[in-house]
């Protein structure tokens, strides 16, 4: 992969990425409502969404709140852009896990009783997410031998058949970033409402937009990253199978499950993450992966 | 170097007026920090030096007036506040120390005192603790020369004190950094002892300076928890005499190593008690969180920078001993215990300074985890945390002092809205815990190494492993959790102001943060510049850690490129602090149900249409990770390991 | 009619405040959220929050005791913003035209777009005035 190349696949990347994050954002709504056997919206609904906050006057509680929104959108664009250079995927991860601090810390920094609840508990959602995807980085290196994302496209075979259980626990990660039930803890999506609407409470018109594309371009990293474990073997759209089918199990799980306490979601996510990620590298040395 | 501090610290012992007392301490700072400069610059290394057999009788002498002191304190004690378990422990622990020490000098040694060829062994590892003393300690000093007058003058307002204890105070600091200096130079292990009881004497009388019986208390718990460490020198002491090689220089002992002598594997274990003690592992991090009511800045030096450092870099320049071992394993595994379950710990802390001591012993635990790994990747990552880690905590304890002193209260909660009172004070301290935090600086550098060099294969690397990652995970809670109280505030309309600037308070800590940031863009030939050549002479391959071509560090398993980094996040946040300032006309009140009185009024009607005060508070899940109920676990099971650390040694 | 227009009239996000109403008119405001009329293929969501919201829909008369809350709603809420006033009781007083405590219908307050009569109004009419007031979005800025 010659520099051009890898910086033109960036660029495409940071200008498709919302584009599929707001596409699925749309047949997710969609999908949603036939399975409570009503119509929903149309597919195209977020774009709409999205460009009507970014039509709202301005306002703001502070000035901290319009940085940090900034600042999230910011960083995790440029958490993309590195996992495209494919650079070491320990600091994609951690890019992404400062800009992800920035929302509840937005939230944190006005005075209001719904948004500091709901900071408080974007920042228990991260305490149950980052440990599992830090984790995982573990078996995907100790199989491409080296932790940046190229080796992975160097290994020439696929991950999935041996770190299946690692893929298992990035599923369980994967739905509580994405926000969805039971773990729709900090900000509910599909009731719109938990604690008012909690982290993002206080958010209003343009700056809701930059935090609803940001949302969008960590969806399309994440399942960029669960698409990594078939890259090889000419079947390149494997991949994209695979990134949409974890996105459709989120989905299915969404729907048929109610929100559950943030306690439970800790103690569920560190069990069974780091079990299922510890057994894996253990069936990695002793060889039967 | 290591005399000059201790000769002037004796000086302002003597001097009565301020500002006298104040120009020997900056003389002592300027010097210090030339000094260190210069060594490394034009010293070759390893360099090795023995002075004259004199100080040998000097060393020997003053240890047992420091032991015979601390039993004289003891009893004083007793004497005047009656029997506590710290005064007693304190006192049976002195002797434990003593005893063998003496049994060892007088009667198994050959002549007394025993020589040691060299003395003084100076590589780039003590280069190193030598740079972050001399430099950081002097920083440390210059801001403590403004902190405890306003400390003083607060205590004299309040009616505690009667008159000033600041000569003291500053012969204990500038004294400590003398015997630092010495720690990391000596290479007799009777020498090392020596300079291990000077910083624990410096330590308990700091702890104490304040004369509060409470202070008191956590003082002589201080002294018994380290005086543990020295029993531990002692018995190591007699063991190296014991074993085939015979000496006491710790060079020779490192370099012959415990694969080919193994008994030297206890001498060892005994040597990490040492530094576990000093550094306050498990079970004893209970005296550092009670020495947290110090004044602060004896919190930044000894407790952050330097003599918990001291700890650590014992473990860092024995880990070539034992590389290879089953206690090396066992090491790597503590330290990971330690780091998640502080974390855990800091999460439910509401006391800035207990959130901190709870952070540097995480962090502690992460440098040993480090030296446990014993591979080059892995030594590098330490030593480079050791670096980062020693500059932001400093200069997170000095920020807290001042916010102390602006606040006059050591609670986060009180410190909720600092942003608009005090913006300059805030954006240092917000962005010295961002650097503790996020990458591209230091800190994270060094745990993405850690995390690098730990993914080994094996049942014992993947324990570490999610120990690491769960305690990572862990400590981004509270200090995003501690930067949304500063942070949360509702703006009243009108300009803010900025606070007046006191420049020796801001002038260290904007030097401190820069020391932070650059040191992070600069990190590559920070490593080729002394990190490298500080693993080649401890015996590890360097190229098998990082290579630093074009400023990355590239290691055989990833790829850290620090400057672009830096340049990048650098550009994706510009657009966030330029748009930062809203209109007035953009400002609204937060959303209570409609209940708001103005935009910039904290208040919304309540009942009655009665005006109320909105207060909003942190999480601090007390009931689940409070002090009191996993410190009930922690204890047995740090005392299990421990125990278990001497099994596996003896094994 | 341009991207913004078309997105404003397709996205309509509402604030449900309940005045001072007998909740009548709120029980059939809630009918119309539920997947028997699924509005959300307008693009109607529910926000529980101003700052989020387009739409306000009230009923209920103002009083003395909420005049103040239903001011601060509504100057909470960025524009452009429409407000429905539902029900009689919210277009004029209604049943409590002139009672003691009552200021009058909701457009003594603030400013009223749409009025949907009925007591209580029924959902077709309900989501026929958010359509209507969708009007008002498109002609905005113009």
């Amino acid at each position: 992969m010659t520099t051009a190349w890898l910086i033109i696949s960036a660029v495409i990347a940071v200008i498709v990425a919302p584009l599929v994050g707001g596409l699925l954002k749309g047949i997710d709504r969609k999908l949603t409502a036939h399975m409570q056997g009503r119509i929903g919206p149309p597919i195209l609904q977020p774009f709409y969404d999205v460009v009507k906050l970014l039509g709202k006057r301005r306002i703001a509680a502070n000035g901290f709140q319009i940085a940090f929104a900034y600042a999230f959108l910011a960083l995790i664009v440029t958490a993309l852009v590195f996992f495209v250079l494919r650079q070491d995927l320990l600091v994609v991860l951690f890019i992404l896990f400062f800009g992800s601090l920035c929302l509840p810390l937005g939230a944190l920094s006005v005075k209001s009783p719904y948004s500091q609840f709901g900071g408080h508990r974007e920042l228990l959602q991260f305490l149950a997410y980052e440990p599992i995807l830090l984790l995982a980085t573990i078996p995907i290196a100790l199989k491409s031998r080296g932790f940046p994302v190229s080796n992975i496209f160097e290994y020439g075979q696929p991950l999935l058949p041996h770190l299946w259980l690692t893929f298992i626990a990035l599923l369980v990660a994967l739905a509580i970033v994405m926000r969805k039930s039971p773990f729709d803890i900090s900000s509910s999506e599909h009731a719109h409402q938990e604690i008012v609407r909690g982290v993002i409470t206080e958010y209003s018109g343009p700056y809701l937009a930059l935090i609803e594309l940001g949302h969008w371009y960590e969806m399309a990293l994440l399942l960029s990253i669960l698409g990594l474990f078939w890259v090889t073997g000419g079947l390149w759209w494997l991949s994209i199978i695979i990134g949409l089918g974890s996105w459709f199990i989120m989905l299915l799980v969404d729907n048929a499950s109610a929100r559950l306490n943030w306690s439970w979601m800790v103690k569920f996510a560190w069990s069974v993450g780091t079990s299922l990620i510890a057994l894996n590298i253990l069936f990695i040395n002793l060889g039967w992966m | 170097m290591v005399l000059l501090p201790i000769v002037t610290g004796f000086i302002c012992l003597l001097i009565k007026d301020h500002r006298a007392r104040a120009g020997f301490v900056w003389l002592t700072a300027i010097v210090l920090i030339a000094g260190s400069i210069f060594f490394l610059s034009q010293g070759s290394f390893p360099a090795e030096y023995s002075p004259a057999a004199v100080w040998d009788f000097v060393v020997l002498a003053f240890n047992y007036v420091i032991l015979a002191f601390f039993i004289f304190a003891a009893i004083k004690d007793i004497a005047r506040r009656g029997l506590s378990p710290h005064n007693i422990l304190a006192l049976v622990l002195t002797l434990a120390a003593g005893i063998p020490l003496a049994i060892f000098e007088f009667s198994w040694a050959p002549h007394t005192p025993l020589e040691v060829i060299p003395t003084l062994y100076i590589d780039h590892l003590s280069m190193v603790m030598c740079l972050v003393i001399s430099i950081i300690g002097s920083l440390i000093c210059i801001y403590a020369i403004r902190y405890m007058k306003d400390h003083e003058e607060h205590r004299m307002h309040l009616g505690e004190l009667k008159g000033t204890a600041q000569p003291r105070f500053f012969f204990l600091m500038l004294m400590f950094l003398g015997a630092m200096n010495g720690l990391v130079f000596a290479n007799n292990l009777i020498w090392l002892a020596f300079f291990w009881e000077v910083t624990t004497l410096a330590c308990w009388g700091l702890i104490r300076h304040d004369e509060v019986p409470a202070h008191i208390d956590n003082a002589f718990r201080a002294l018994w928890m380290c005086l543990i460490g020295s029993v531990g020198f002692s018995l190591a002491i007699m063991y190296c005499w014991n074993s085939p090689l015979n000496t006491l220089s710790l060079a020779t002992i490192i370099g012959g190593g415990a694969i080919n002598c193994p008994i030297l594997l206890v001498a060892f274990a005994l040597l990490c008690l040492a530094g576990f003690t000093k550094a306050a592992q498990l079970p004893v991090h209970s005296w550092l969180l009670g020495a947290m009511v110090a004044p602060t800045p004896v919190s930044a030096l000894l407790h952050s920078s330097t003599m918990v450092k001291a700890g650590v870099y014992l473990i860092l320049r024995i880990a070539p001993g034992f590389q290879g071992t089953p206690l090396s394993t066992f090491v790597a595994v503590f330290g990971g215990v330690v780091f998640l379950v502080t974390a855990l710990l800091a999460i439910s802390q509401s006391e800035a300074k207990k959130v901190l001591a709870y952070s540097t012993i995480g962090n502690l635990g992460l440098i040993i985890l480090c030296a446990g790994i014993n591979t080059p990747l892995a030594m590098s990552a330490g030593i480079m945390l050791l670096i980062f880690h020693a500059i932001s905590k400093g200069l997170l304890f000095l920020c807290v002092g001042a916010i102390e002193h602006y606040v006059w209260s050591r609670n986060i909660e009180d410190m909720e809205g600092l942003v608009r009172k005090q913006p300059v004070l805030t954006g240092i301290t917000i962005s010295a815990m961002l650097s503790m935090l996020v990458a591209p600086f230091g800190v994270l550098l060094a745990k993405w190494g850690a995390m690098e060099a730990a993914a080994g294969i094996g049942v014992w690397s993947t324990l570490v492993l999610i120990l690491l990652m769960l305690g990572s995970g862990a400590t981004t809670v509270f200090w995003a959790k501690w930067m949304g109280r500063f942070l949360c505030h509702t703006p009243a309309p009108g300009v803010a102001t900025r606070e007046p600037l006191i420049p020796l308070y801001h002038g260290v800590l904007l030097v401190l943060i820069a020391f932070a940031v650059i040191g992070s863009i600069l990190v590559a030939p920070l490593y080729n510049g002394i990190v490298a050549p500080a693993l080649s002479e401890m015996g590890y391959n360097p190229s098998l850690a990082f290579g630093t071509s074009t400023w990355f560090l590239k290691s055989s398993v990833g790829i850290f490129a620090a400057w672009p980094i830096f340049i990048i996040i650098g550009l994706a946040l510009l657009v966030p602090v330029l748009s930062a300032r809203p209109r007035v006309e953009e400002l609204r009140a937060a959303y209570a149900c409609g209940e708001n009185v103005e935009i910039g009024a904290d208040e919304f009607v309540a009942v009655a249409d009665e005006r109320s005060p909105l207060r909003t508070g942190g999480f601090y899940i007390e009931n689940v990770l409070g002090e009191r109920n996993l410190n009930r676990i922690i204890v047995p099971v740090g005392i299990a390991l421990l125990v278990i650390l001497f099994v596996v040694a003896a094994i | 009619m341009g991207l913004l227009s078309i997105s404003r009239a397709k996205s309509p996000w509402l604030l449900h405040f309940d005045c001072g109403s007998c909740n009548g008119c709120d029980i059939e405001i809630l009918a119309a959220l539920t997947p028997l009329y699924d509005v959300e293929r307008f693009g109607i969501l529910n926000m529980g929050n101003p700052k989020h919201a387009d739409v306000l829909l009230v009923t209920g008369p103002a009083n003395w005791r909420n005049y103040r809350v239903l001011r601060n709603l509504y100057e909470q809420m960025p524009d452009p913003k429409a407000v429905i006033a539902v029900g009689t009781c919210g277009c004029t007083g209604g049943v409590f035209h002139n009672c003691p405590n009552i200021i009058g219908g909701i457009d003594k307050v603030i400013p009223v777009d749409v009025y949907v009569p009925g007591c209580a109004a029924r959902p077709e009419a309900i989501i026929d005035a958010v359509v209507l007031a969708l009007e008002k979005f498109k002609g905005y800025g113009k």
